[in-house]
């Protein structure tokens, strides 16, 4: 039998996720807000206008609290010299693993957002498809890329 | 180093042939606008003779000016007119080169040399139209690839083995590559049965009645107009498949399949064995009950234009596949026992599609008269899961895998472990539940990855499997 992977995703990633939590909700305000003003011209019911807000309240609330929680409590990864262990997954659960061998290149990205907690997100690429370690600190990226990219380097094998 | 090549000069013709359904679409409507003003009619010919001139002289320069060659272990392909465009592909990075010859080509013995690479989706990397078939060995070798087998005349002393699809196997492919019209020509067979036993009464009228709900005769006419339309779809639909797979032949030649088939346009495609990412068996439903299965290969680089996997026998009995498999692909074997899913996944086959189905025939059936018929669909539904959680189930055997699933037809999968891309167990909150995972596994393919996937293994199972990866 072998074990879940181990390391968690740094703390400040769940910091990370409320924020981006909190302002990907905002996107939804735009329904209630729309709403707000077409009734100023047509004729539909006040009410449902209480429906809307309080509907966005509630996605805004869950997705700066419980969403982030679930998806980070979750978080495992593991990097081996054979294989990238992954487990994730807020409501599904899923555990990826993808061989060493198979790994064609390997990157990381940081958006604005994610610059402000210094973290950055490890995209690990095969010939059918990438998979992402989406929040660890800076250093802890960089150098699990370059682990990852000479791990992968050792085998040149065909596609 | 070889010398810049140019296309045989019936690329022009095969420019011209190819671009002029553009050129129609321009000069037409060009020309009714220019016939219906007051100019003279000489100057508008001239004009229009003058635009074909042009036409035709870029082509030609297009042709001159095109050249390939191999050069430092790349092939290198110079064009363009007005901007010259220059494509590099190191030769290592080419997965496949297929060989074609169309109407065109075959005129003047010609073929088509398409080269593909693993990365640039579905068109191919470099197309050299129209080059003449000792023009593409010369290249074949310069790639390492062995000649190209003669496109018209039978290979006939070959000593490499091969599979050749008769005329009576292609069309039992034909006839059975598209259910809809079995099921329409069965129901009239019945119907013209029904007819005998009731003579007195025309079964169409009685159906003509029953369906208009008054004895409308114009519904009737609607009904066999729109039978007839599906006849007609089938009938083009098998010619279809007549035409591209007449000729089937396949040669296992030392390290490489070579493929070739089409009636009116000749393709020729060789995989090599090394490239081969996944063997898919499929039963299709209506071939299942006659023991007849279809052969798919999955490999990078290869693929039609609709991103299916390329074929590599389209009708073999199934008795006939573990003597296949060994000439063929030795490296694949077929299990006869497989291990099959977890008891406990029966609820999720039986209710995934029959819950949907009757979300739709509840409302169906309360609003629409005789739409109580539409029940029928979620019992089917409810078979079909039945069926699929039945068939559904996988073994390890070494480095091999096997994983079998249905969603109409019966697909078995085999692959090798060395071909496993990434390996992703799931678990839903329900799955959990019941202690089920479900897996799926991406392998390279044309499309950037093809998925195989099984849902409802237990516990122990899925250690098993994530174990082997």
């Amino acid at each position: 039998m072998r074990y879940e992977p181990e390391n968690r995703l740094v703390a400040s990633a769940l910091k990370y996720w409320k924020w981006n939590g909190f302002l990907s909700s905002l996107f939804w305000w735009i329904v209630p807000l729309a709403y707000f003003f077409a009734i100023r011209f047509l004729e539909w019911p006040q009410w449902i206008l209480g429906v809307l807000i309080i509907a966005c309240v509630g996605i805004t609330i869950l997705a700066t609290t419980l969403f982030p929680k679930i998806t980070w409590e979750r978080w495992r990864y593991d990097v081996s010299n054979q294989e990238i262990d992954l487990l994730y997954g807020r409501w599904i659960k899923k555990r990826t693993i993808i061989p060493m061998v198979r790994v064609q290149h390997v990157d990381t990205k940081q958006g604005p957002l994610m610059k402000q907690f210094a973290l950055s997100a490890v995209t690990i690429s095969t010939a059918a498809g990438s998979h992402e370690i989406p929040a660890l600190a800076e250093e802890v990226a960089d150098e699990l890329r370059d682990r990852i990219s000479v791990l992968a380097r050792v085998v040149e094998e065909d596609v | 180093m070889s010398d810049p090549e140019r296309l045989h000069p019936a690329a022009v013709l095969e420019y011209l042939i190819k671009n002029i359904r553009s050129l129609i679409e321009i000069l037409l409507p060009g020309s009714v606008v220019l016939f219906s003003s007051p100019l003279r009619r000489e100057w508008i010919i001239g004009f229009i003779l003058i635009l074909l001139g042009l036409y035709i002289g870029f082509a030609i320069i297009y042709w001159l000016r095109y050249r390939y060659y191999v050069y430092n272990d790349e092939l290198r392909v110079e064009y363009g007119v007005f901007t010259s465009k220059k494509t590099y592909i190191p030769l290592e990075r080419i997965q496949s080169v297929q060989v074609s010859a169309g109407v065109a080509q075959r005129i003047f013995g010609l073929v088509k040399l398409e080269v593909q690479t693993a990365g640039g989706g579905l068109a191919a990397e470099v197309s050299l139209p129209a080059i003449t078939l000792q023009q593409a060995n010369v290249l074949q070798e310069r790639l390492h690839l062995p000649p190209i087998q003669r496109m018209e005349e039978e290979s006939s002393d070959h000593p490499s083995p091969e599979r050749k699809l008769s005329w009576k196997e292609l069309m039992i492919t034909a006839s059975t590559s598209n259910g809809l019209g079995v099921v329409f020509l069965g129901a009239t067979a019945l119907i013209s049965q029904v007819e005998q036993i009731f003579p007195d009464r025309n079964i169409y009228e009685m159906l003509g009645h029953f369906l208009s709900g008054y004895g409308n005769k114009g519904i009737l006419v609607w009904v066999v107009m729109f039978l007839l339309l599906l006849i007609m779809a089938w009938l083009l639909s098998m010619l279809g498949t007549v035409l591209s797979l007449g000729g089937f032949l396949l040669i296992r030649e030392e390290d490489r399949l070579v493929i070739s088939r089409g009636l009116i346009e000749k393709k020729q495609v060789s995989i090599p064995l090394k490239r081969i990412q996944a063997i898919k068996i499929v039963e299709g439903v209506l071939r299942q009950p006659f023991g007849l299965i279809t052969l798919h290969v999955v490999s990078a680089g290869h693929g039609d234009k609709s991103g299916r996997d390329v074929v590599l026998f389209p009708l073999l009995p199934k008795k006939d596949l573990d003597e296949f498999l060994h000439i063929y692909l030795p490296e694949f074997a077929i299990e006869k026992e497989i291990i099959p899913l977890s008891a406990a996944a029966k609820t999720r086959y039986r209710l995934i599609y029959t819950i949907p189905a009757l979300l739709i025939a509840i409302p169906v059936s309360i609003l629409l008269p005789y739409g109580f018929f539409s029940f029928l669909l979620p019992i089917g539904a409810f078979f079909l899961g039945v069926q699929q959680y039945k068939d559904a189930g996988w073994k390890i055997n070494g480095d091999q895998l096997l994983v079998r699933s249905r969603m109409f037809g019966r697909v078995t999968t085999l692959l090798k472990r060395q071909r496993v891309q990434s390996f992703q167990l799931r678990q839903n909150p329900l799955q959990r539940r019941k202690g089920l995972h479900a897996f799926s596994i991406m392998v390279a393919s044309s499309l950037g990855g093809t998925n195989i996937s099984l849902n409802g293994i237990n516990e122990q199972d899925s250690v098993e499997i994530i174990d082997w990866v």
